[in-house]
């Protein structure tokens, strides 16, 4: 049976981010060393893990030499074939995150928006020139200006320093990715307004083709689950109180289930479970547990603390796994159709 | 785990076998005979050129389907797009003098323009007529273009003509702004088919086109030239050694551009009723002018309109029935490239939104100025495609089919009488006998077997 190969960022933020992401998912690499550019995934027999450059990882995958991959989004839509079968498996993997942004000497008071540079662009066109624009993603920048109809410009292709473009004189502008924008204030460039070209973070990337052409994805799924579920409990918190039914004038369990179930804040993801507690106290107290998410987490301290719920609290969840992986789901459904296809 | 194996043909590029190249090559000829008649001379253009050739002067939608890469020696090439950049090169770097004389050349041959789910490729045939701007080297572009395809192919042929100088004008008297001009241009078919201008209108402030809301008025310039200066000079302070690639005076060219831009709701509102009017004109030649006059009375069009009546009234000196021309007002071709007279070829045959081809004016920008110009192509890829009954009906396929060594010399003098006259012929001294032979030459496209044996020949039919 063929191996499956798993194509791995070698360095920088996203291959930081990847080792962390595999070892929370029990996904550990192991790596005998960072001069070693091929490893393996202990728990997962029959996958071989290389380590490429980020934005060679696209072309690995469209030429099936690697079958899923972790990449930044930027890179994949900037270097993947047109017309190729790599596609993107989950598209949110929680870290690498930047925008692709298009900024101008901040000495450029007459262009802060896109208008404004398409404007620019038009006189220069009657000037015998055009806008030079330096970035290492041609593919996503001229689509972007495209779209917003701007056309008169020439791409100058560059990699590393390319905030210094303008200075030095090789463009007029940029667009490169920023995280914080430091570097392009520092370098006396400014963001022009709608000027994100693309939002980019981590993704899980596979290649239909080759996924299609194995005898046995169980191992595509195991990553892709355990991914899943790891990213879907980042969006819950366990939440537990300890709740008196005596104080709260209710006279069993049931009738505190009533009042939990009036409350949609605290249905949480499935109802919460409850426990009865041990306390040696006079009256009778529930454990009750929730699993709720982040964004309701203050609502919902609120209406425990109002049915008189003591010490709660809360904790992060390793994994949350639905009735069905929707990844994985995803793919059997594009390799099915990839299989009518051909 | 390795996949050697894709060397299949790129998308949107074909394998090309030999009833297409026969009809290419025989369009090709034809094409090259007929412009010959009006003066123009083959020329032929590298298929690569330096990329510079072409980003800085399409411009359009298609500075981004080029396909561009850097050659082994180190210098960013570019297949051709087009066939006009490189003839306008070549006239520039061989001096060629068409101030005095005017220019006609012809070509044939690929050019490439990237476009997902497309024809990567066209083949085109073509001419360039360059060095006047009298609307006679529009008249006869446009009748070699229609008195060409109708030979060719048939009657069916008719054509769309406008002209782009009339919206230019229209956009010059409102006072429409590039971007706003190249948003109309962009949408006219949604602005001719949108009975609410006020949907347009929507449709251009979600593209982000930028109308000022000051209805009416012109926008007033609050700072003079010494505070902009002023501006720019508190902006370099911060680090004089700042350095960016636009002087100052540029920079407060554009703000005071900014400032200045005089488009507004109202202008632009009307600029979009009278180009939606005026755009759903669909009647003859002589209602059409007159009905243009109407809608564009007050705007200074005058000089375009009546060259455009004159060059399509011209067109029956050629004898060339002016009710097959369809007047368009909203025909723009590639938005940005051509400047005047546009028009695009259509047979009905191929349906009547399917253009084979077509050209105009674009007078092209050199750095010594203005190079009058106009031209046409035709891509002879779409004509096969879509065509039926090419005239190669007078050359047939035949096989030569000699079993036997006696056989030989017969075969082959036949072959030779065979090829004399026209034909494509092939001997076959296979050991097939005749019913595979009639099989395999049917499914090869040869009309007739001719048998050789014993010194006598049997024709059949395939």
């Amino acid at each position: 049976m063929e191996n499956i190969s798993f194509a791995l960022p070698v360095s920088g933020a996203l291959y930081e981010g990847s080792m962390d992401l595999l070892n929370k998912c029990d996904l550990s690499v192991s790596r005998s060393n960072n001069r070693v550019y091929t490893a393996k995934i202990p728990s997962l027999k029959g996958l071989d893990v290389m380590f490429q450059r980020q934005s060679d990882i696209p072309a690995r995958l469209d030429s099936k030499v690697a079958d899923i991959g972790i990449v930044g989004l930027d890179s994949f839509y900037e270097s993947k074939l047109d017309d190729g079968s790599s596609t993107v498996l989950i598209d949110n993997l929680g870290f690498g995150a930047s925008d692709l942004v298009l900024a101008v000497p901040e000495a450029w008071l007459d262009v802060t928006n896109l208008v404004d540079l398409a404007d620019l662009s038009f006189k220069m066109r009657e000037e015998g020139r055009d806008l030079r624009i330096a970035t290492k993603y041609p593919r996503l920048v001229s689509r972007f200006l495209n779209n917003n109809s701007i056309y008169y410009f020439n791409i100058v292709d560059a990699s590393g320093g390319i905030e210094v473009a303008p200075f030095i004189g090789y463009a007029d502008m940029i667009c490169d990715i920023t995280a914080t924008g430091n570097t392009l204030r520092q370098n006396r460039l400014k963001i022009i307004d709608n000027g994100i070209v693309f939002t980019s973070q981590a993704a899980l990337v596979g290649n239909i083709e080759s996924l299609s052409e194995k005898t046995n994805l169980e191992n595509i799924k195991i990553v892709i689950e355990k991914i899943e579920a790891y990213m879907n409990s980042k969006k819950y918190q366990r939440v537990t109180v300890n709740l008196s039914i005596t104080d709260l004038g209710l006279a069993s369990v049931d009738d505190l289930e009533a009042v939990i179930s009036s409350n949609t804040i605290l249905h949480g993801l499935k109802g919460p479970s409850f426990s009865h507690v041990l306390t040696g106290e006079p009256g009778s107290w529930i454990s009750l547990e929730l699993i709720i998410s982040n964004d309701q987490i203050m609502q919902c301290v609120e209406e425990l603390r109002k049915l008189g719920g003591i010490s709660i609290t809360t904790s992060d969840l390793d994994m949350i796994f639905y009735k069905e992986s929707l990844g994985f789901e995803k793919l059997s459904e594009a390799i099915s159709l990839f299989g009518e296809k051909i | 785990m390795n996949n050697f194996s894709n060397i299949n043909k790129l998308s949107g590029f074909k394998d090309k076998f030999s009833d297409s190249l026969i009809y290419s090559n025989k369009l090709r000829k034809d094409f090259s005979d007929f412009v010959e008649k009006w003066g123009y001379e083959q020329v032929s253009t590298p298929i690569l050129e330096r990329s510079d050739l072409f980003t800085s002067k399409t411009g359009t939608s298609l500075t981004n389907n080029i396909y561009s890469f850097t050659d082994p020696s180190g210098v960013d090439v570019s297949l051709r797009p087009d066939f006009t950049s490189s003839i306008m090169r070549m006239i520039i770097e061989k001096e060629i003098d068409y101030s005095k004389n005017s220019i006609r050349f012809s070509y044939s041959g690929d050019i490439f323009r990237y476009s997902p789910n497309e024809n990567n490729f066209i083949s085109q045939n073509g001419i360039e007529l360059i060095g006047t701007n009298n609307i006679t080297s529009d008249v006869e572009v446009l009748s070699i273009a229609m008195i060409f395809s109708r030979n060719m192919m048939s009657e069916d042929v008719f054509v769309r003509v406008g002209h782009v100088g009339i919206l230019m004008d229209i956009f010059r008297f409102y006072k429409i702004s590039d971007r706003e001009s190249l948003f109309i241009l962009q949408n006219l078919d949604f602005i001719s088919s949108e009975t609410s201008i006020e949907s347009v209108f929507s449709k251009a402030k979600d593209f982000g086109i930028f109308i000022n809301d000051d209805s009416g008025t012109t926008q007033s310039k609050d700072l003079s030239d010494v505070e902009i200066s002023k501006m720019l000079d508190f902006a370099f302070s911060n680090d004089n050694n700042f350095k960016q690639t636009r002087d100052k005076e540029s920079i407060i060219k554009g703000i005071l551009n900014n400032f200045e831009k005089q488009s507004n709701s109202k202008n632009f509102s009307e600029c979009l009723s009278t180009i939606s009017k005026l755009i759903n004109i669909d009647t003859n030649l002589e209602e059409a002018i007159s009905l243009a006059n109407e809608i564009l009375a007050g705007v200074p069009v005058k000089k375009n309109l009546s060259d455009f009546y004159q060059i399509v009234k011209n067109l029956e000196n050629y004898e060339i029935d002016i009710s097959n021309i369809k007047i368009d007002f909203g025909l723009v071709r590639e938005w940005g490239y051509y400047s005047g007279f546009v028009f695009e070829l259509y047979s009905k045959g191929f349906g009547e939104k399917n253009s084979f081809g077509g050209g105009g004016r674009y007078d092209f920008s050199s750095k010594s100025g203005v190079i009058p110009a106009t031209g046409f192509a035709i891509d002879s890829e779409k004509i096969f495609n879509n065509s039926i009954s090419f005239s190669t009906k007078n050359i047939k396929k035949i096989v030569v089919y000699a079993k036997n060594n006696e056989d030989y010399t017969l075969a082959q003098k036949t072959c030779f009488d065979e090829r004399n006259i026209g034909n494509i012929v092939i001997l076959e001294t296979s050991e097939k006998n005749i019913e595979e032979l009639r099989v395999w030459s049917k499914e090869n496209n040869f009309s007739e077997i001719i048998s050789v044996s014993q010194n006598k020949i049997n024709r059949i039919e395939v």
